[in-house]
């Protein structure tokens, strides 16, 4: 008895888990920004889905383009640590810069950081990179 | 299903070596990517591995191991970039180079790879910051093109 009730708690907690993540995904895919940065976290923890680096990167890249300021600290976080994308110290560097522009204060302390990683010309190239994504309201961003 | 009929191969061709090296040498000039993982690692330990689980020795040789280590590397296999990050960064088969080591380390690591991730931290332990991150922009470039400007 005990068993079959753990068996269909289990069941039941599956099903709602794997619809949340159908939901999120259906959101995510129509351009819900919010919806693309919790598909991202989804994908990073293996919460719902299998955990995949990769995935994540890209869902919190669309958030992150649209302005998500969480997606962007996250997105940076991936490029300072090459996790499912190459590490890139200038990427991390301006997707924070970004994200401290719009008060992130995990960002500003990220910067601070991969600063010392950097030599003058590797941040002043990642300013520009930052601004150039920016001004160009996020579609100037590679 | 490539992997699937390598197996295949492996399983069921008798246990004399020189066949399953040509079937291996026959996948790997086709394309198939496993097979010429299988091969550069063959160059590079100087073992060939039998379907009976024992091994056959072959003449090592550098230049043929990064050689095949690329082909696969340049297809996306993670643990082949893993390798010729080594051979970059010891100078096997080719002249030591750190930017290209710590680029195909910091590739397979992208992918998940713990031994690449490894790899990348301790060759930029040998590097100073502007090569590191010029190496990081070189792996992206690679990565960007689908493996078609990673030279």
């Amino acid at each position: 008895m005990r068993i079959l009730t753990a068996v269909v708690i289990s069941l039941l907690a599956t099903s709602v888990w794997s619809q949340d993540f159908e939901e999120t995904l259906r959101l995510a895919q129509d351009g819900d920004a919010s919806a693309q940065y919790s598909l991202g976290v989804m994908y990073h923890d293996g919460d719902g889905v299998t955990e995949n680096a990769s995935a994540a990167v890209k869902w919190y890249r669309k958030a992150a383009e649209q302005g998500d300021t969480r997606a962007q600290f996250w997105l940076g976080l991936m490029y300072d640590d090459g996790e499912g994308i190459t590490q890139n110290y200038r990427r991390a560097h301006m997707w924070w810069n970004i994200a401290r522009l719009q008060g992130d204060q995990r960002a500003q302390q990220g910067i601070r950081r991969v600063e010392d990683l950097m030599t003058p010309d590797d941040v002043s190239a990642a300013q520009k990179m930052a601004t150039r994504c920016f001004e160009s309201n996020y579609t100037d961003c590679d | 299903m490539r992997i699937l009929t390598l197996l295949i191969v492996i399983l069921f061709t008798p246990p004399v070596w020189a066949q399953n090296l040509g079937e291996i040498l026959l996948l790997a000039e086709k394309g198939d990517v496993e097979a010429q993982y299988q091969l550069g690692r063959m160059h590079h330990t100087g073992r060939f591995m039998l379907s009976d689980g024992t091994s056959q020795r072959v003449a090592r040789n550098g230049v043929e191991a990064a050689r095949w280590y690329h082909e696969a590397a340049v297809q996306g296999h993670d643990d082949a970039q893993f390798w010729l990050g080594v051979m970059y960064e010891y100078g096997n088969g080719g002249p030591r180079n750190y930017k290209r080591a710590h680029m195909w380390m910091n590739i397979g690591a992208s992918q998940g790879n713990e031994r690449a991730r490894e790899g990348r931290t301790s060759v930029a332990e040998k590097m100073n910051l502007a090569d590191i991150n010029a190496a990081q922009q070189m792996a992206e470039r690679c990565v960007v093109s689908n493996y078609k400007a990673c030279d």
